[in-house]
């Protein structure tokens, strides 16, 4: 576990560099944007900012601001009276909710799904199961979330079209953004299951007159889950990607927004923060999967040690 | 985008259903400057607007272009993308790969440590980051996407170099003292080629798929050229007034990628039948 986190911390920094880099030499900067500024006033900015030193100097006086307690994430370059953890905080409360939500739905309806096709393996129920779960697959975010919008806010008028205040809000995003890990998680479930189904475990427990439902969720399903926990780290990636086109289809102020804009508006120390919160939340969540799966699959405990 | 689940695929008439379709796509797409077709960028600003019709079987934008124009010309530049991008990341992901799969030992379980620590991160954003301060051209387009959709080609690969490596046909070439570099090309390249073209199939969907989340944040294709997802995109601002002019591109957006997976996972099936057969 020590090496793990250890490896986590390594990745972080390995993150940080490669952003920092990239940002420094990439043409452009955060003050080109401002036509009307003298240019001397650029010059002072860049030299307040320390832009003009080595990008290495830059990088190590970074980093020292990082190593503080609480660590500083400094000020936003383009929105100077706030600092970037006033920006990202709130907008973090906003997308973690909503990632939390749509990861909710994605296992308490892709599971079971995973698990009814299986039982009814190649029968109607199969089918129709494994149909959905295709289509959450195909069909895309920005697809599916006007979609949506349309039968369920302007149509029936059953919820509201946009914006971020109340719960109610958060049902169609959380819901477009769950559609494609729902999707996946079915179709492991279902894939796992079925082998599972037809194996020595399940036989054994046939055998002693166990009930079909005591075969299937008691003896069956926690094996069926064990392909399920090493993706929640790759889907949680793909929940803060996909949350960057949820975010625009619902005008929803999230912290995917606060990357695109950064980055256009070359707000280093925006983007900056941004990249360090998502790389931690990603890091925290690949060790809490690791750590998940060695509690639920004795064979992953014997494989680490 | 993350994960390859095998689809529930028994019978090939969903391969033969999915290659027929896709055979028509890319040769619409193909033939598309040949069609009698309206420009697609001939602007009517006074028809503005209209729902499908037998003038307009897929109806007009705002400003009054022809939307079948626009989505046919759409599906060159997406298919064009989704081609390219998984040339680039077959390229990376079967040289990696090889390598990876060849030395093996430390360097195998470094490299492929790697490949595990790039599975995790929202790749996505470094694609964002490079298409807004290094230029939204098409280059950067193509590069970008094959950068961070190589991960699972260089996984197989290695795989399947790894098993290939103690053949005793390629002992022999080692024996005689070949270089490493032609060993890969002429022993282990034509006979990880089936693996390598099956992934690249469903390596397609996932580029196109991508390109279209790039510009519906109006950071893919550039006007005046149109992908799906830019037509996708310039639709849904408009959605609630005209929705044909996201339904129709989605709609076949998703009907593409729905066959190119497939496809893909037809021939994944029929691959892996030969290889065991039951």
């Amino acid at each position: 576990m020590l090496t793990r986190l250890l490896l986590g911390v390594l990745t972080l920094l390995a993150i940080l560099v490669a952003s920092f880099f990239l940002q420094r030499i990439a043409p452009g900067g955060p003050f080109d944007l401002e036509r009307d500024m003298p240019e001397a006033a650029r010059q002072a900015l860049i030299r307040e900012w320390g832009l003009d030193r080595p990008v290495p100097e830059q990088l190590g006086l970074y980093l020292k601001g990082l190593c503080r307690f609480p660590p500083d994430l400094k000020r936003s370059m383009v929105q100077p009276d706030y600092t970037v953890w006033e920006i990202v905080g709130p907008r973090l409360q906003v997308s973690a909710s909503l990632g939390f939500a749509a990861l909710c739905i994605a296992l308490v309806l892709g599971i079971p799904l995973g698990v009814l096709a299986a039982v009814h393996d190649g029968k109607m129920a199969d089918r129709v199961t494994m149909l959905v779960a295709l289509t959450g697959v195909a069909v895309p975010a920005f697809v599916l979330g006007p979609l949506l919008k349309w039968i369920f806010a302007l149509e029936l008028g059953w919820l509201p079209e946009s914006r971020w205040v109340g719960p109610a809000n958060m049902v169609l995003p959380a819901f477009t953004l769950a559609a494609l890990p729902l999707a996946t998680a079915a179709r492991l479930v279902r894939s796992e299951m079925g082998t599972i189904l037809r194996g020595d475990v399940v036989r054994t427990a046939r055998s002693q007159g166990l009930s079909e439902r005591r075969v299937v969720f008691v003896h069956a399903l926690p094996g069926a889950l064990v392909p399920v926990i090493p993706w929640l780290g790759p889907a949680t990636a793909s929940l803060v990607t996909g949350s960057v086109v949820v975010e625009r289809i619902f005008d929803i102020p999230g912290l995917g927004t606060t990357f695109i804009d950064g980055a256009f508006n070359r707000d280093y120390t925006l983007v900056m923060g941004t990249v360090i919160v998502y790389s931690i939340l990603l890091i925290l969540m690949n060790l809490l999967t690791d750590g998940l799966l060695v509690l639920l699959d004795p064979r992953a405990r014997s494989a680490r040690s | 985008m993350s994960g390859a689940v095998s689809l529930p695929i028994r019978k090939s008439w969903t391969l033969r259903v999915s290659f027929a379709f896709l055979l028509l796509v890319g040769g619409l797409a193909l033939a598309t400057p040949y069609l009698d077709l309206a420009d697609p960028d001939a602007q009517n600003l006074e028809l503005g607007p209209t729902a499908p019709s037998t003038e307009h079987w897929f109806g007009t934008d705002p400003l009054g272009r022809d939307l079948l124009s626009r989505t046919l010309y759409g599906a060159r530049i997406s298919l064009l993308v989704g081609l390219v991008g998984t040339a680039v990341a077959v390229g990376i992901g079967v040289l990696y790969g090889m390598l990876a799969g060849w030395w093996g030992g430390r360097a195998d379980l470094l490299m492929m440590r790697v490949v595990d620590l790039l599975y995790g991160l929202p790749y996505m954003f470094f694609v964002i980051v490079l298409m807004v301060w290094f230029g939204r051209s098409m280059i950067n387009l193509f590069i970008g996407l094959g950068a961070v959709s190589w991960l699972t080609m260089a996984r197989i690969v290695r795989g399947q170099v790894l098993s290939l490596r103690g053949r005793d046909y390629v002992l022999a070439a080692r024996a005689t003292g070949l270089p490493t570099r032609v060993i890969l090309r002429k022993h282990i390249l034509p006979n990880i080629a089936a693996p390598v073209l099956v992934y690249a199939t469903l390596t397609v969907p996932r580029v196109m798929l991508e390109e279209a989340f790039l510009s519906f944040l109006g950071l893919g294709v550039q006007p005046p050229a149109a992908s799906w997802g830019s037509l996708i995109s310039e639709g849904a601002v408009l959605f609630r007034e005209y929705p044909w002019l996201v339904l129709v591109p989605g709609a076949i957006l998703s009907v593409t990628l729905l066959a190119l997976n497939f496809f893909g996972d037809g021939l994944r099936d029929r691959m892996a039948a030969e290889d065991h057969p039951a």
